[in-house]
């Protein structure tokens, strides 16, 4: 192919790909609690997704050169984060079923998953900061943006929702696992115009 | 906006990543430019001017100039 008709590799089919095998599985397993084996199969299905989406993100960066150094940064981060996430969770649940905590140290313990959370946000205002390239940094502003509104609008709709009894109470928390998916669909957007 | 980028390199024997290296910007970036689905910015539309040794209105066609279809 010319060098002119070169584009970035795309990410956005792998990335909606796990995002929605994933959901499903979770949806699926939970739902109809099937039998190891086939559990371990349903999943096998978002795992693939997963690798797919790794493979695109590292022919994406080998495609951006050395403009990929915040990208790579970012990634290094939110790798840390998510780990300390996971371990912070089981910590704070093991703490939480194990001692009658009350007070101060039952706020300190419930806060303990949040921290590396609201560390994630952080990463990524630094992913914005970093970005030398202005077109990359343009790419995830409107990302972002995209990610802000569909968060905005779901949780506007769910509310009222809500207020009126039509749908369960959902806890605050996942407005980042919602903000996460628009991410996704940023990132869809963003391909569809390059 | 349309411009000449992609004839300017062209005759340097100029690949994408050269420039893009020239500019230090990523490759996504000058493709992005030279097919017009990005605009630079100033700095970045001096930068390139220089490298090529031209005025920017000599490699970048005014919006307001493009015959209108």
């Amino acid at each position: 192919m010319p060098e002119e008709e070169m584009r970035a590799p795309k990410i956005g089919v792998p990335v909606v790909s796990y995002v929605i095998s994933l959901l499903a599985s979770i949806f699926i397993v939970k739902t109809y609690h099937p039998a190891t084996a086939i559990a371990v199969l349903i999943f096998a299905v978002p795992v693939a997704a997963l690798i797919w989406m790794v493979v695109q993100a590292r022919r994406a960066k080998r495609f951006q050169g050395d403009a990929a150094c915040g990208n790579r940064a970012y990634q290094r981060r939110v790798v840390a984060l998510a780990l300390v996430y996971v371990a912070l969770l089981m910590l704070a649940v093991w703490l939480n079923k194990s001692y009658a905590l009350t007070g101060v140290p039952a706020v300190i313990v419930a806060l303990l998953p949040a921290l590396p959370l609201v560390g994630m946000i952080v990463a990524m205002a630094r992913l914005i900061i970093d970005t030398q390239d202005e077109y990359q940094r343009m790419l995830h502003v409107r990302q972002m943006l995209i990610a802000t509104g569909f968060t905005l609008a779901v949780c506007s709709v769910w509310g009222f929702l809500e207020e009126f009894g039509l749908v369960a109470h959902v806890p605050a928390y996942w407005t980042f696992v919602l903000w996460c998916g628009g991410l996704g669909i940023g990132t869809v957007y963003n391909e569809s115009r390059s | 906006m349309n411009n000449r980028l992609r004839v300017l390199r062209a005759e340097r024997a100029w690949s994408q990543q050269d420039l893009a290296e020239r500019l230090e910007v990523s490759r996504q970036s000058v493709n992005a430019i030279e097919t017009g689905r990005y605009d630079p910015s100033l700095p970045l539309a001096f930068k390139i001017a220089d490298l090529f040794g031209l005025a920017i209105e000599e490699i970048f066609t005014n919006p307001a100039k493009e015959p209108k279809q």
